[in-house]
């Protein structure tokens, strides 16, 4: 007989955030409040300062996906002439918004945009917020953090935090004549402790995952990333995660995993796909497999840098964020999940329409399964874009790995 | 005139193993350089032979081992051959964050291949921010330096400035092919011109230009013969040069290629080094006064707008696009390019190609592009 696992209170205040962020920002227009659409890992701190309403088409894309509406917006922006070998993001993102089509659009379309603020860890943002600056008319801001390549040293990544910095303080600059108010860094500093705090409760909450059995698995990381990507600094995401890290404790002291008989604990390597969150997840539970951990939701937990000193904090975490270095750099981080999360394989997901998380993958899952003895399986999928997913394929290939490692057991 | 282009053909087709001859000969270590825009005059100026890594005719066979095949063929291609041995030549390697395929086969690279010097650039992607300037001169700067670490010598900004001059030199060679193609097309074949380009990658500039001197003055000399044939104008083919055989098609088909916005063409020398200011800032200037690029963010500069004076200058009655399947940026540019060109009642013609060839189904799409542009 299985345990029956106590009730989830966190999920209650995410659906609730998520009800009122979207609330928010249906409204923003009517209230005469600024709209700012954002990437992932921007500096929306400051942002917030302003009173922007801040919208994130990653994370539109994300809903879209797992609403399964992306590859409607996809074929939208193939017929304008963009590649089916484009980002399936910006694909459903220009798609969505050149083509004004909100037929089907999870949540009716966005609100028009006053600003773009993103931070260019790849040239497919910098090209899709580009096309959305031409569209809107509307000034586009990039920050650079530069990629961390194994080559570099500790004294220039320290130079590329400080020119991140001086970029940052020049935005500062930029939005106070935008606006026409003054900037305030006593509210930057507010919004950046709470940043800080709700990074940390982000990595307690990951770090949950070592617990044997682990309480949460992949799949429900990814479906609470959102308050950490897109609520980050405001308070009802500090409760939000403490709840969830309370229920998560719960769970624990109770010895009850998200897998009820957790077998297996495996390594999701890369993006979500997020169209099959749901059968993914219910394949690797029929197998008692739980997804312990992933690279991915460690993005957004940064935690390495001085909260009085909130500008290079930021800049600091957009130079320094778990995914955003080489292939030394990423499979020393992987490795160290592997160990620490007790992991037993690793899943590795090719988005086809991601460069950035691809190239090099083959590497370092290499490397990590060489280090720590634990085998991998690659996976083909997309993020968005269900027509490139081969369903049978991928099963298959699971189900082989599952009995790979029931052998090993 | 034959025999200088015979000699740069063989330069392109096989740069390598003529490299391995030239060092021998020479002494001279050579630096590989990933496209696009690594400033060779730094490299240059340290005493070493900067080369660009053009993408081969061979097979791939070992370089899905390590990458994705949804990848461009300049990154595939590239890693295969030297995975094979191939550029067993090169003392180093600097590979510029021009996209992330560039940023990451960097790391793949040398996870595979070791090469005494090895140099990631990175280039800010915005070119019109009040940093960018500053950000780039301090990176070529510290280009520089590992440079000067590599070969235990100062490279002074005399070195810098005998560099460019070199450099530039062979650019104004390359402009004035440029203008006596323009005058009169039909005294050049498009694979000849795109071979003359290439060739300037990968050899030593001085020797380059001495051949390239040769050569202008007997095609100066030919007697032009006049002919009503379609003008195009080819853009595209990012960090690759154009397949000749769809060069060659084009030209077979009844067309002629009057200019381009080719990497391996216009996009290589179009754009001087200011002489007279400090080398870096002036290297730094040329990166961000440079042409519109997919892979550079600016506002103020409208690559169709370029585009299409280039066209109205040359008188050309369409636009070839190639686009080397799976580049990213330049794919995402691509719609807009597309609409421009329409409003603008410019015939264009999109060919995506992977390094295979004038396939039947080029073939067919472009004999009906140039019968139209003929009517």
């Amino acid at each position: 007989m299985t345990v029956q696992a106590p009730v989830m209170k966190s999920r209650e205040i995410l659906r609730d955030l998520t009800d009122k962020y979207w609330k928010q920002v249906k409204e923003a227009p009517l209230q005469g409040r600024r709209v700012a659409w954002c990437s992932g890992i921007s500096p929306i701190d400051l942002l917030k300062v302003m009173d922007f309403t801040l919208v994130f088409p990653e994370n539109y894309a994300a809903t879209c996906g797992a609403r399964k509406v992306a590859t409607k917006n996809c074929e939208r922006a193939e017929s304008l002439g963009y590649s089916t070998d484009v980002c399936s993001y910006a694909r459903n993102g220009l798609g969505a918004v050149l083509s004004g089509d909100v037929e089907h659009d999870p949540v009716d379309g966005l609100p028009r945009p006053d600003l773009l603020l993103i931070n260019n860890y790849c040239l497919p943002i910098v090209k899709w917020f580009e096309e959305l600056s031409r569209f809107y008319k509307v000034p586009l801001i990039i920050v650079e953090q530069g990629f961390r390549h194994d080559t570099l040293n500790q004294q220039e990544i320290e130079d590329m935090v400080r020119q991140g910095t001086q970029q940052l303080r020049d935005i500062v600059v930029f939005l106070e004549q935008f606006t026409g108010k003054r900037f305030d860094y006593d509210k930057l500093q507010v919004s950046a402790d709470i940043s800080l705090q709700c990074n940390q409760l982000w990595c307690e909450v990951l770090e949950m995952g070592k617990h044997i059995p682990a309480p949460f698995t992949c799949f429900d990381y990814f479906n609470s990333l959102f308050p950490i990507m897109c609520l980050k600094g405001e308070p009802g995401t500090v409760s939000y995660y403490q709840q969830l890290k309370s229920d998560l404790t719960e769970r624990m002291s109770r010895n009850i995993g998200a897998i009820p008989q957790e077998k297996y604990r495996l390594y999701w390597d890369n993006i979500p796909i997020w169209f099959k969150l749901k059968e993914l997840s219910q394949k690797f539970a029929s197998y008692n497999a739980s997804l312990v951990t992933g690279i991915y939701p460690f993005a957004w937990a940064f935690t390495d840098f001085d909260p009085k000193k909130p500008l290079e904090g930021i800049a600091r975490n957009m130079v320094c964020y778990a995914t955003n270095t080489g292939i030394k750099g990423r499979s020393d981080f992987i490795t160290k999940l592997v160990q620490d999360y007790s992991v037993d394989g690793l899943v590795a997901q090719s988005s086809r329409s991601c460069r950035f998380m691809n190239i090099g993958q083959y590497d370092i899952i290499n490397i990590v399964t060489q280090r720590t003895g634990r085998p991998a399986v690659f996976i083909e999928g997309d993020m968005c874009d269900e027509r490139v997913y081969m369903e049978s394929e991928v099963n298959s290939k699971i189900d082989a790995f599952m009995e790979l490692l029931a052998q090993r057991k | 005139m034959k025999r200088t282009l015979q000699l740069l053909k063989e330069i392109t087709e096989s740069p390598y193993s003529r490299l391995k001859l030239w060092k021998k000969e020479t002494g001279h270590k050579v630096i590989g350089c990933f496209p696009m825009y690594v400033p060779e005059e730094i490299i240059h100026a340290a005493g070493l032979l900067p080369v660009v890594l053009l993408e081969q005719e061979q097979t791939i066979t070992l370089a899905d081992n390590y990458i994705q095949p949804y990848i461009c063929s300049p990154v595939r291609s590239n890693l295969d051959l030297s995975l094979k041995g191939g550029m067993d030549c090169l003392d180093g390697l600097v590979f510029p964050d021009i996209c992330e395929p560039a940023q990451m086969i960097s790391e793949v690279w040398k996870m595979h291949q070791s090469v005494p010097f090895f140099h990631n650039m990175m280039v800010p992607v915005n070119t019109s921010a009040n940093y960018s300037l500053s950000h780039l001169t301090h990176e070529f700067s510290r280009m520089k330096t590992a440079l000067e670490k590599f070969t235990g010598r100062v490279i002074t900004q005399q070195d810098l400035k005998n560099s460019i001059a070199i450099y530039n030199g062979n650019r104004r060679l390359l402009q004035r092919l440029y203008q006596l193609r323009r005058e009169h097309p039909e005294r050049i074949a498009a694979r000849e011109v795109a071979t003359v380009v290439a060739s300037s990658m990968l050899m030593l500039k001085e020797e380059h230009s001495q051949l390239l001197g040769q050569l202008l003055e007997k095609l100066e000399a030919k007697t032009p013969t006049s002919t009503e044939r379609a003008r195009l104008v080819i853009s595209g083919s990012f960090c690759d040069m154009p397949e000749v055989d769809i060069l060659d098609l084009v030209e077979d088909l009844g067309a002629i290629v009057v200019d381009d916005d080719l990497y391996v063409g216009r996009r290589y020398f179009q754009t001087l080094v200011n002489e007279q200011e400090e080398p870096l800032t002036a290297l730094a200037k040329r990166y961000i006064d440079d042409v519109p690029c997919p892979t550079k963010y600016n506002p103020g500069k409208d690559w169709t707008q370029y585009l299409l004076k280039l066209c109205q200058e040359t008188k050309a009655d369409g636009v070839l696009i190639i686009l080397i399947k799976y580049c990213e940026s330049h794919a995402l540019d691509y719609p807009r390019l597309k609409q421009c060109l329409s409003q603008d009642n410019m015939p264009h013609l999109l060919i995506e190609t992977d390094h295979s060839g004038a396939t039947g189904q080029i073939r067919t799409r472009l004999q009906a592009f140039i019968e139209m542009l003929q009517g």
